[in-house]
């Protein structure tokens, strides 16, 4: 028996590398609004390491989701509050 | 099968086609890793550096005089100082050189035998230039690289290793999605009268069964892969202003000293930290700003322990020489990101409790190789009949996986004893070009002659290789055999000749079966047969 091979790569590659993109915009903007805990590094260091765990859940989700809209409505929701954060974090920087 | 989970199964199908080959051969290696230490024993017999406790008379400030003879002065404030378990000491003298944003060393590594005090080893350039391993240490080094970089330069080896991670990680989430794993279908028989659902029982129950084991790898290994290449810049960008030295500093923490000229002595502190860790060994001692205003040692202690070695990391007054306090690995006070890092590493090193997590670890590592075998073995048999050359090329991974791989890996061992037997300087690059050529020729076998016989000749020659390399392994030592068997010694020693022999004998009678039971006759019935 052969069955077809088809798949939709570009839809795949371009679901992971904008879930890649998506999960270093959220890990970089978290470094602004996560408490730095008392040994002032939680900040730096918990986005770091979530970082693999975020990027899978942007993966799987955007990509096995029945709802696509909704599921990059959402997740474009998340990374623009992000990019807002971090861009309100160069703003400052250079006020500073 | 409906929309989502039909597109899920593809990227399913199509992420294991690509990534099986790198991701086996990150998860094989990486069993083998686990015991690099011993694997090192086992390399260096009969010409062991002991742990500088046991040297009569070492004093570390007379190796400390050595090393930093004639050394540029830029180069003697930050000094990182290793003992590693077997070899001699390590000395890297070096500044931090920072360039658009990433810094990189560059200084003098030097070598010191910490017996006798001779300087063994002097090489100036940047820190992966400088630590080339010496050729005894070559062969537990060429897994270490072979899991870490895949054997590709640094960087861009930690970025392939960082996605074939993520890629595991894909194949996790969607496996899980598509097989669904209930306590009905873990414990459900294996149906054993046809290979194909053999075949795919054996892919979905040892996926099932080990999945917390390698969706924690996965996670961790691109965490580790990727944190220095990809995430630390992007982090610094936002955080540091795109400096990652700051970044770097603010993570690691600096502990308050005295203000003061002096330098402290060396010698004194490590005997305190022996003290202080109730006998621990140094594994790492790194010297901050040496001779500077802000001078501070860090003691990073290994005691072992039955029930996994315990680490401790003591910092001192680089002035006073003053013990200040026992340091988190991150940061100066206990943090939640300093307990993440540090499970992030006793999960993905198997370190958490002591030998008995290492064992478990390398045999999972081994049946995650034979998911992504018999995944491929699946896909093979769904695809009978089919013309397509990807076919070919599958039946190349899977020859060059389940016969290759057990076959290159005692081949590149027993290059390395010639290279080491002949005085080779560098038996890394020989040890590679044997590893791949081997998986490529057994591969390419694969595709051209029955798949039962090419992997039963291989297991065959991996079996006759296995049971040599203890017999022969003394060579490297270039004492003679009999000689270095004389001082054989070690338990480490014994246990990895040992783990040889079962491994041969082990390959050789699943040959003998599987050529005498025809097993791919069976399989004849079944879409496997040529």
């Amino acid at each position: 028996m052969t069955r077809s091979p088809f798949f939709d790569a570009a839809g795949a590659l371009g679901t992971l590398l904008a879930s890649l993109g998506f999960a270093l915009v959220v890990i970089a903007g978290a470094s602004k609004w996560l408490p730095p805990g008392d040994a002032g590094i939680d900040h730096i260091v918990v986005p770091i390491i979530a970082f693999p765990a975020v990027w899978i859940t942007f993966a799987l989700t955007l990509y096995g989701t029945e709802r696509p809209r909704r599921a990059w409505a959402v997740a474009g929701g998340i990374v623009l509050l992000h990019l807002l954060l971090i861009a309100l974090g160069f703003v400052g920087g250079a006020e500073g | 099968m409906n929309g989502p989970r039909k597109r899920m199964y593809l990227l399913h199908r199509w992420t294991g086609l690509l990534l099986a080959m790198l991701g086996t051969l990150v998860f094989f290696s990486g069993a083998v890793v686990t015991f690099h230490e011993e694997i090192e024993a086992w390399a260096t017999r009969g010409d062991r550096v002991p742990p500088l406790a046991e040297i009569e008379g070492f004093d570390l400030d007379a190796a400390w005089a050595v090393a930093s003879h004639g050394v540029d002065a830029r180069y003697l404030h930050e000094v990182d100082v290793a003992k590693p378990l077997n070899g001699p000491l390590a000395f890297f003298m070096h500044e931090h050189v920072t360039e658009g944003g990433a810094v990189s060393e560059v200084g003098v590594y030097r070598l010191v035998d910490p017996r006798s005090g001779e300087l063994l080893v002097s090489r100036t350039g940047s820190r992966d230039a400088v630590m080339e391993p010496l050729p005894k240490a070559a062969l537990a080094q060429f897994f270490v690289d072979l899991h870490f970089f895949l054997l590709m330069p640094r960087t861009l080896g930690l970025i392939v290793t960082g996605v074939v991670g993520f890629g595991l990680t894909v194949l996790i989430g969607t496996g899980v999605f598509i097989h669904r794993p209930t306590w009905a279908k873990l414990t459900r028989k294996p149906r054993v009268r046809r290979l194909r659902s053999l075949l795919g029982d054996l892919h979905t129950h040892v996926g099932s069964w080990t999945l917390p084991y390698t969706i924690v790898l996965a996670l961790t290994g691109t965490f580790f892969s990727l944190a220095t290449t990809v995430l630390i810049p992007v982090v610094a960008m936002v955080a540091f202003g795109g400096d990652q030295a700051a970044l770097i500093r603010t993570i690691v923490g600096q502990t308050e000293v005295s203000e003061s000229s002096a330098v402290a002595r060396l010698d004194p502190m490590l005997r305190d930290a022996g003290a202080r860790t109730e006998g621990g060994h140094p594994r790492f001692i790194a010297l901050a700003h040496w001779g500077q205003e802000d001078a501070s040692a860090v003691f990073f202690m290994r005691t072992p322990s039955s029930l996994g070695d315990v680490d401790r990391n003591l910092v001192y007054d680089g002035h006073s020489g003053e013990f200040l306090q026992t340091k988190p690995l991150l940061g100066t006070k206990p943090s939640l990101g300093g307990f993440l890092f540090k499970l992030m590493g006793d999960l993905h090193f198997g370190t958490l409790a002591g030998t008995l997590t290492k064992v478990l670890w390398a045999m999972f590592g081994l049946a995650t190789c034979l998911i992504a075998c018999s995944g491929l073995l699946v896909f093979c048999a769904r695809n009978e009949g089919a013309t397509h050359p990807g076919i070919r090329v599958v039946r190349a991974m899977i020859v060059a996986l389940v016969g290759g791989l057990p076959l290159a890996t005692p081949c590149a061992a027993l290059t390395w004893v010639t290279s080491c037997a002949v005085g080779a300087p560098d038996p890394m690059l020989s040890m590679t070009w044997v590893f791949l050529l081997t998986l490529v020729l057994i591969g390419m076998s694969g595709a051209l002659i029955d798949l039962h016989v090419a992997i039963v000749a291989s297991w065959a020659g991996a079996a006759a290789a296995f049971l040599v390399l203890p017999l022969v392994g003394p060579h490297a030592t270039g004492r003679g055999v009999v000689a270095a068997w004389a001082d054989v010694g070690t338990r480490s020693t014994i246990a990895v000749d040992l783990a040889c022999f079962t491994i041969g004998l082990g390959l050789g009678c699943a040959a003998w079966i599987w050529h005498r039971r025809r097993a791919i006759q069976v399989a004849a019935a079944v879409p496997m047969a040529q």
